[in-house]
């Protein structure tokens, strides 16, 4: 059920490497593409399968018979297992203590958590019963800024800060960097959209010592097919929505096929909610887009007043992905604050501490500004 | 390293605080005017009518021997119950003579307000410079707040008027709205600091991160398109306004750029206007 990758060549434990893309051992440096889970990772039964993995990369020949073998057995265990360990599963593991295959030391982990870092080998371990079936997910968005390009990132937004106190940008702060793949659900949704009302164009003009003024009304309406694409809504509990919908934009059109390998190294947890929970909420926000937009067709009016509006969904999908973020923690004068940065644009979130001094001078320097303006066009005027 | 952050910010707040305080100083420099040969013109309030009493006799002399001093020029308010058969313009425009004021436009800036009861209207009568202080508009306007109060008897009031007159306009070319006073600096200060609070306010608000996606972010445009439009005229109205053109009670020229003169029975040059009541 845990799942860990150890290096083919020394044995020591492997992560997945951001700037080569691939698995990847510290020790000796070897590297390994990221495959396709085999089937069995995707219906998993029960001891933990490393075996499996080291075999994938043993060799053509040996591998081919060692992972039919292990096929064989898997499917004999699978109708037995597969019920077991669901159940293991909901009963939060109770009965049977997971422990790192790496090390031995009992694990700790959240209920929700998937992939993890044993806390004392630090090896990088996949909880892989809790990515089967509804809750592994179709697509993930590997990370594109390692924690080298994170820690510039942050610093130069640091530094861009208005209101930011001067001390506050230096690196030697930088408590924890760590980086975490996020739950979202991604939604295509079709709707077809239809608005009327009654619209105004106004004509002023002077002829002697009358002001005319002519209103003409036309009756306006507009139907529409709309096609939004991957609208994200994140899918954890804990993360706050806010903060996760100002991450956004990620470019969907690097998302790779899932395959377990990804995760190593990085926290990631399982999904709280399904995708008909959460689609209330993206089909309100995808009808704001679309009366928005719908509003935008009508132009060339002095007013527009919109009397109905119709919309009804033709298709609705969703896919359930991973995202990459960063999270920084950075103390400064005893308090902690706390960033979430995009994994892959690096576009940072997170209210900065204030400076009085900073903010005292922005704000007599503007309102000197506006006063020096006003006063000007007292004196002229 | 901090504190040369704080004398950097400090240095920034003192450069706008100095940068207003110029602007004051040219204010008060731009209104000091011309000064004039020292007058020679008996300014005060000439009450014959006896619509006053001497408290407000005294406190009316008090507050016009001030805008004397302060805007270089003559003030007089009269009152009378016999204009001896002349017209309210002429009787003001002679008194101005007599007391001594200007009598040719480019001369010291003179102004005279009469209460005529004989004839039942209330006359300005400017001198000098003040002729082209005191524009039609701006005569109408001292006319209609004095005329407020003179309906309701209240003589000191509409003597008050029209010092209020004198104190905003005197001096002031006929371009400018009028004399910048200090509860208009202080309302300004107000607005400033209250924008100024609101944009920092703002600017803070988005220190933190925005959303910077829209429907544009996920609308599949390729796919998406408009499948129906109509445009269908209904029918049209018309309003009418007659544009109201302001009309002057008072004689003469001018509009509101400069006022127009006329020259009076003992042959100086006048302007200003009047009101009956």
């Amino acid at each position: 059920m845990i799942l860990h990758f150890s290096c083919p060549d020394c044995g020591a434990d492997m992560a997945y490497s951001i700037k080569l893309g691939k698995l990847y051992c510290q020790h000796c440096e070897h590297s390994e593409d990221i495959k396709p889970d085999p089937e069995q990772w995707q219906n998993l039964g029960g001891q933990a399968m490393d075996q499996a993995w080291t075999d994938q990369f043993a060799g053509p020949e040996q591998s081919a018979d060692q992972t039919q073998a292990a096929d064989q057995a898997q499917t004999a265990d699978q109708t037995q297992a597969a019920d077991q360990t669901q159940a293991a599963d909901q009963a939060q593991a109770g009965g049977q203590p997971q422990v790192c295959p790496n090390c031995g030391s009992p694990i700790e982990a959240s209920s929700r958590a998937c992939s993890i870092r044993c806390p004392y080998c630090d090896s990088s371990l996949i909880l892989a019963d809790r990515l089967q079936r509804s809750m592994r997910p179709a697509m993930i968005l590997p990370f594109r800024m390692d924690s080298e390009a994170a820690r510039q990132a942050f610093l130069k937004w640091c530094h861009k800060g208005r209101f930011a106190p001067r001390g506050f940008a230096g690196s030697k702060n930088l408590k924890k960097i760590r980086p975490v793949y996020v739950p979202y659900w991604l939604y295509d949704l079709d709707l077809d959209l239809s608005v009327s009302g009654i619209a105004t164009k106004v004509n002023i003009y002077v002829s002697g010592d009358t002001e005319y003024t002519e209103t003409s009304f036309y009756s306006v309406a507009r139907q529409m097919q709309l096609d939004y694409r991957n609208v994200p809504h994140d899918a954890s509990e804990k993360m706050d929505d806010t903060v996760m919908a100002k991450v956004q934009p990620y470019d969907f059109s690097q998302m790779k096929e899932f395959a377990i390998p990804y995760l190593a190294g990085f926290e990631t947890d399982q999904r709280d909610y399904a995708d008909d929970e959460l689609l209330p909420l993206v089909r309100e926000q995808v009808g704001v887009y679309a009366s928005t937009f719908a509003r935008s067709t009508i132009s060339g009016y002095s007013t527009v007043n919109i009397k109905q509006e119709d919309s009804s969904f033709r298709k609705i999908s969703a896919k359930y992905v991973y995202l990459p973020l960063w999270f920084i923690s950075y103390p400064y004068q005893g308090k902690e604050y706390v960033f979430a940065m995009n994994g892959q644009t690096g576009k940072v979130i997170g209210t900065p501490p204030l400076s009085q001094l900073k903010t005292t001078g922005w704000f007599a320097l503007i309102s000197g500004i506006i006063f020096a303006i006003l006063l000007a066009g007292g004196l002229l005027l | 390293m901090i504190f040369a952050e704080k004398k950097k910010k400090i240095l920034t707040g003192i450069t706008a605080l100095l940068l207003c305080a110029f602007f004051v100083a040219a204010a008060l420099w731009g209104s000091a005017g011309d000064a004039f040969a020292a007058s020679s013109a008996q300014n005060g309030v000439y009450d014959a009518a006896e619509l006053l009493d001497s408290s407000q006799e005294d406190r009316l002399k008090s507050r016009l021997d001030s805008y004397c001093e302060k805007y270089d020029c003559d003030i007089a308010i009269v009152t009378t119950d016999d204009a001896g058969g002349k017209t309210s313009e002429d009787y003001a425009d002679t008194y101005a003579e007599d007391l001594g004021m200007s009598m040719k436009k480019e001369d010291r800036p003179g102004i005279l307000f009469l209460i005529d009861m004989d004839n039942r209207r209330m006359q300005i009568s400017t001198s000098g410079q003040a002729i082209s202080y005191y524009s039609d508009s701006r005569i109408d306007h001292i006319l209609d707040r004095c005329y407020k109060y003179i309906i309701r008897d209240d003589y000191y009031r509409t003597c008050g008027q029209f010092l209020d007159g004198v104190r905003d306009y005197m001096g002031i070319s006929a371009a400018r709205h009028g004399r910048l006073r200090a509860i208009h600096i202080l309302i300004m200060a107000i607005i400033s600091a209250a924008a100024g609070g609101l944009i920092v306010f703002i600017m803070l608000r988005r220190s933190g991160g925005v959303i910077t996606t829209s429907g544009a972010t996920y609308l599949n445009a390729k796919d998406s398109r408009i499948t129906g439009r109509s445009d269908h005229f209904i029918n049209r109205t018309v309003t009418r306004r007659i544009i109201h053109r302001d009309t002057d009670d008072g004689p003469g020229p001018g509009g509101s750029g400069g006022g127009g003169f006329h020259v009076s029975s003992g042959g100086g040059e006048h302007g200003g206007g009047g009101r009956s009541f």
